[in-house]
């Protein structure tokens, strides 16, 4: 048998290959994490591992929380709420000079708090917003940077799928996780909002004034399509901080919620429903792959010790805890430019989060730091994957440098977000501290 | 090849959609838990367990289905510069690597659902609720993803020497009409 770190270089190597020619994400780690273990323990084991790990890991009560959440965000999307999210925050923000934009923002911030999937955000976004601003003349830069950039606001905003991700990979709370992602979305939106609002005082051209009438009546009207997501979230998110309910039965009570009302609202059909089944079984399938490779390649990391030997070099090196935080950050914003952000988290945390918590730093707050890392990698060239989404969904042209010219402001301002949380962390654990 | 591709592509969906049943089930049981026993004070027995195999099906039924929607993520860095004959040769190592793991994950999935119908495997707990059914689902699904990969290589294969584009890519959910009226 090998030494754990001769296993590891080798393992290193296959893996890397295997993701560069584009052996699925999942797929990778999983292979990568059994010949690990082949190699270094023996054969027996590794079997044990693929015959234990895949069943152990959904067979499981508390993981049933991510179907449960995807499933309120497939029916969310299938109802058509971000319509109505966008409606309301259209008729309300709409008639101020850069307003289309905020809202923008806004809905898309509110339609994170139904559906956890930055992805489906960005294309919803881009066919509803996208129209509007070019009709009224905004910068279409300034349009499809925002939308890609409001999209990612779906992974801190709770429910976070991502957050679920990361609480199990470091065994962390999912609840205290989900609740601490609440005021850094809020924040992170609300520094888009004035980001816009300087950016169109400082040139207008960006963003003409439109001219929209809309009655106070029109605006109160247009709230009544919003209540019901507003009221589902409250409770939802509501019955997690109080500990009413565990995460899984909130994504429960979330999805029925929804479900009530895409029926109330008349919009489900047998097919409709048919094409909701298939987006969230796909989704929930793609997701577990991944995290199922990532568990057998964490096992192999732990139960070899490399986990152990790799911590206590590093934290031997005695640097101050910044420097690892930078490290941490930097890993993650290169990573971010290639790989996908679930796959990230079930490749790096298994080593990345026992040094980071070995030098002090809260594991909940950094749960939302990595959170935030990966909503940023997902707006950086060369792959930042909303911005191809934008690209792709648009129904204007556009081009990949337009998106991501129009990005670049948003990332500065991803950037005073990420250094306000970093400064300031009882943003993110204030909530969570009360719950304890 | 094509009658069975075709068969084979209904099968996944079937399965899938039964997941989704599922899906719908444990949202049902979750709210009736939370209802009957925080609020009424009655616990609904099984729930919990009942959840935890859906959960199986859920993610496994649906795993053939996401196959032939070719929408498990990758890196494709290499995958989006190279041309449709090398886009196809990479589809074929990606087809067979999967072929490798879910073959032995096949392997293993059967000898647990065997043993597990043996002994008559059930949870711990005041309601021994039985975990052969989950662990036969586990191996179903990951059978229907192997057949799945294998007409996926042969198709990839040919693709190389044609130079055609994958039949089916993902339509992205969000992909249908949507108008702000």
């Amino acid at each position: 048998m090998l030494d754990p770190a001769t296993a590891g270089i080798i393992v290193m190597v296959v893996m890397v290959l295997m993701l560069g020619i584009g052996v699925h994400i999942g797929v990778s780690l999983g292979l990568g994490g059994l010949l690990g273990i082949y190699l270094t323990i023996g054969p027996d084991a590794a079997w044990a591992q693929l015959a234990t790990v895949p069943f152990s890991t959904t067979n499981s009560f508390t993981l049933a929380v991510i179907p449960l959440f995807i499933l309120m965000g497939a029916l969310a999307t299938q109802a058509g709420l971000t319509t109505d999210l966008y409606r309301a925050a259209y008729n309300w923000f709409g008639h101020l000079r850069g307003g289309l934009a905020m809202a923008t923002t806004i809905a898309s911030a509110a339609f994170g708090a139904a559906s956890g999937s930055t992805v489906v955000n960005a294309a919803v976004f881009t066919r509803m917003a996208l129209p509007e601003m070019a009709r009224f003349g905004y910068d279409k830069r300034l349009s499809a940077g925002c939308i890609a950039a409001s999209g990612t606001l779906a992974s801190l905003i709770p429910p976070s799928i991502l957050m679920v991700i990361y609480a199990i990979i470091t065994e962390q709370s999912i609840a205290l996780l989900l609740v601490a992602g609440l005021l850094p979305g809020l924040l992170s939106a609300a520094i888009y909002m004035i980001g816009i609002y300087v950016r169109v005082r400082r040139n207008p051209a960006l963003a003409p004034q439109p001219d929209l009438h809309i009655s106070r009546a029109e605006k109160w009207r247009s709230l009544r399509g919003v209540w019901g997501i507003s009221f589902l979230f409250v409770l939802v998110i509501g019955g997690i901080y109080t500990g009413f309910f565990v995460p899984t039965y909130a994504g429960a009570i979330g999805a029925f919620g929804t479900f009530l009302i895409v029926i109330a609202k008349s919009r489900l059909t047998g097919r409709s429903l048919v094409d909701t089944f298939k987006d969230a079984g796909v989704t929930t399938s793609v997701i577990f792959i991944i995290v199922i490779g990532g568990i057998l390649f964490a096992r192999f990391l732990t139960y070899t010790g490399l986990v152990n030997d790799i911590t206590d070099t590093l934290l031997a090196l005695g640097l101050p805890g910044f420097a690892y935080l930078a490290a941490f950050a930097v890993i993650y914003l290169i990573l971010g430019m290639l790989i996908d952000p679930i796959a990230i988290m079930v490749m790096t945390l298994p080593v990345m989060f026992p040094i980071m918590v070995g030098v002090g730093y809260d594991p909940i707050w950094l749960g939302v730091i990595a959170i935030k890392l990966a909503e940023i990698s997902l707006i950086t060239p060369p792959v930042g994957l909303n911005v191809y989404v934008v690209r792709s969904a648009s129904p204007i042209p556009l081009t990949l440098e337009d998106v991501f010219a129009g990005v670049m402001p948003f990332l500065v301002l991803d950037v005073i977000t990420l250094a306000l949380l970093i400064a300031f962390p009882e943003i993110v654990t204030f909530l969570p501290s009360l719950m304890m | 090849m094509k009658l069975f591709s075709d068969l084979l592509r209904r099968l996944a969906l079937w399965v899938l959609l039964v997941g989704g049943l599922g899906a719908v089930m444990s949202m049902l049981l979750g709210t009736a838990e939370v209802v009957g026993n925080q609020i009424l004070l009655i616990p609904v027995p099984g729930a919990r367990e009942l959840t935890e195999s859906t959960m199986v099906l859920i993610v496994f039924g649906a795993l053939a289905y996401a196959q032939i929607r070719r929408s498990h993520i990758r890196v494709e860095l290499l995958y989006l510069r190279a041309g449709p004959r090398g886009r196809a040769a990479l589809d074929v190592a990606a087809d067979l690597f999967a072929l490798l793991f879910f073959g032995l994950l096949l392997w293993q999935a059967i000898n647990e659902a065997r043993f597990s119908w043996q002994f008559g495997e059930a949870t711990d707990g005041l309601i021994r609720f039985p975990l052969f059914p989950a662990r036969i689902i586990l191996a179903v699904g990951t059978g229907l993803l192997v057949l799945q990969l294998l007409i996926d290589t042969v198709t990839d294969i040919r693709r190389i020497f044609d130079g055609s584009e994958p039949p089916d890519r993902d339509p992205v959910a969000a992909d249908r009409p949507l108008s702000i009226d």
